[in-house]
């Protein structure tokens, strides 16, 4: 009885949903009204999916059997594709380290160097990399160079933000210990800094490699080298069969890439 | 013995004079508030001789890091002058306080190793600031003489056996210990210790105050540590500097003290 007394002069629990504000309402609306436009504006229609799908069936029934009348130039485009996204890739993280560094906020040595650069890391991160492919390839020509280029832009844009973040996270304690006993900023952040933020530093390497080898297919669709052009062509030309084998290769590539990294990370990380 | 502690807790004491040339440390009229925050030190005095283990007590809050780091200038003082192994460090250039910081041990509470790297590269990195640079960023790039001084190191702490261990799988009184190898490989003349034995448990604690008595007898170390261990302060110091509110209340040669008299600083 006495329990039950407690109980009832108990607080009620709390609502199971919070009542939205004004603001928050309107918030709602505006973020619904948004997806309707937009499914609006692409012109979503669902009578067309299903009539496209006869289509879809007969490009897919053409595809197979894949064709191995290519099957060797389509491999040396492959290995040209892997070639860009890890050559790109190696540049891209070897440029963004001290890049990084100096858009750390409490390594950089002047607040305007830290905001400068971030300002950089933003720009080659927010540009898309089909952007600079087409960019690069103005500039040195087609060919697997004006990818790889991309690639380093895209990369330097990529990783310098997540290695800032990862050492601007890094415990401080050992980095002051080093700082108490005299020792310079390039020693602290090499013997403090990069390895407690090592383990970030392999994760992203390793993400920005994946990425790379599949944005690498797309970058051939501008001229940048690579599988893509061959893949364009193949679907220029109605050869579903010849472009299925493209796709099945770049497909087989992009795993082995993750399981690699995969394993990698798994070796590196401990 | 309280009456002493009342009548210094009364009258701050004026600060300590060591003979002329004998003071490692020497701190006068040191003041230091964070911004919009009450004082931390006000007006803070004392010296410590050469060879000297001095304990520094205070109740959280009291400023007993705060004038460390001061010391070192890890953090900036607002005022007050400090003398410590000869030089000025308010006065000092950035590569002459470098200098000047590689002469002084510090060792943290929490040890702050580099938790990644093996204990060997952690006592390694006590070079970097005497000429070591580059070579003593990682054990595996240090040249050989490098290497058997901190092997030494570790050997003095006792701990030669896990050179190769990672700092971050040594237990807390280890990886004091290894705190404690890398301010000797730094060859400091003189040691400050943030509670040093605060995330210990009792028998690691001993053992590292133990090892501290052994470093300042054998070495000739100057100790400079701050705990709330009254009994640690009444063992192993040969003077107790107390703190109450930023402003030394009890600044007496622990000999002179006993733990009622502490207790009652406590209150």
């Amino acid at each position: 009885m006495a329990d039950a007394a407690v109980l009832g002069a108990a607080r009620p629990p709390p609502a199971r949903f919070e009542r939205p504000s004004a603001l928050g309402f309107l918030a709602w609306v505006i973020a619904l009204a948004l997806i309707v436009t937009s499914l609006d504006g692409v012109g979503f229609s669902p009578r067309e999916l299903v009539s496209g799908l006869p289509n879809m069936g007969r490009i897919i029934g053409e595809m197979f059997p894949p064709s191995p009348a290519r099957l060797m130039p389509v491999a040396l485009a492959l290995l040209e594709t892997f070639q860009m996204a890890l050559a790109g890739t190696v540049l891209g993280v070897l440029l963004s380290l001290p890049l990084a560094v100096l858009a750390t906020r409490h390594l950089t040595p002047h607040p305007l160097v830290y905001h400068a650069v971030r300002g950089v890391i933003a720009l080659f991160r927010t540009v898309p990399d089909l952007v600079w492919a087409l960019f690069f390839v103005a500039a040195v020509g087609l060919g697997p160079f004006a990818g790889a280029l991309a690639i380093t832009i895209d990369k330097i844009g990529f990783c310098g933000r997540f290695f800032a973040e990862a050492m601007e996270e890094a415990d401080r304690g050992p980095q002051e210990a080093l700082g108490a006993m005299g020792a310079s900023r390039a020693s602290i952040v090499a013997a403090a800094v990069i390895p407690a933020a090592l383990p970030s530093f392999v994760n992203t390497t390793l993400f920005a490699l994946e990425k790379a080898t599949r944005s690498s297919v797309i970058l051939g669709l501008v001229g940048a080298g690579g599988i893509g052009i061959e893949l364009q062509v193949s679907m220029d030309l109605f050869r579903y069969a010849e472009a299925s084998t493209i796709i099945i290769a770049i497909f087989l590539l992009v795993v082995v890439v993750e399981q690699a990294s995969a394993w990698l990370r798994r070796r590196l990380i401990q | 013995m309280v009456a002493v502690a009342a009548a210094r807790a009364e009258a701050p004491p004026a600060p300590v004079t060591c003979a002329a040339g004998t003071a490692e440390l020497r701190v006068d009229g040191l003041s230091k508030r964070f911004a919009g925050g009450a004082a931390v030190l006000s007006d803070v005095s004392f010296a410590v001789a050469r060879g000297e283990t001095v304990a520094l007590l205070g109740a959280n809050g009291a400023g007993k890091s705060t004038l460390l780091r001061c010391c070192l200038r890890l953090i900036e003082p607002d005022a007050g002058r400090i003398r410590l192994l000869g030089s000025d460090p308010r006065a000092l250039k950035a590569a002459e306080l470098r200098r000047l910081r590689a002469r002084v041990g510090f060792i943290f509470q929490r040890h702050n190793l580099v938790p990644r790297l093996p204990a060997l590269s952690n006592v390694l990195h006590g070079a970097l600031a005497r000429g070591g640079g580059m070579r003593a960023w990682f054990h595996e790039a240090a040249p050989r003489a490098l290497r058997t001084e901190a092997l030494e190191c570790l050997d003095r702490v006792g701990l030669a056996a896990f050179a190769e261990h990672r700092a971050d799988r040594l237990s807390g009184g280890q990886s004091q210990r290894v705190a404690v190898a890398r301010a000797l490989m730094q060859r400091a003349e003189m040691l400050f210790a943030d509670e040093p034995v605060a995330s210990l448990d009792p028998a690691a604690g001993e053992e590292v105050m133990e090892l501290f008595r052994d470093l300042v007898r054998r070495a000739g170390l100057t100790l400079v540590f701050t705990t709330h261990n009254l009994r640690h302060a009444l063992d192993y110091a040969d003077r107790i500097v107390a703190l109450r509110g930023g402003r030394v209340e009890i600044d007496a040669p622990s000999r002179e003290l006993d733990q009622g008299a502490l207790r009652a600083f406590y209150g």
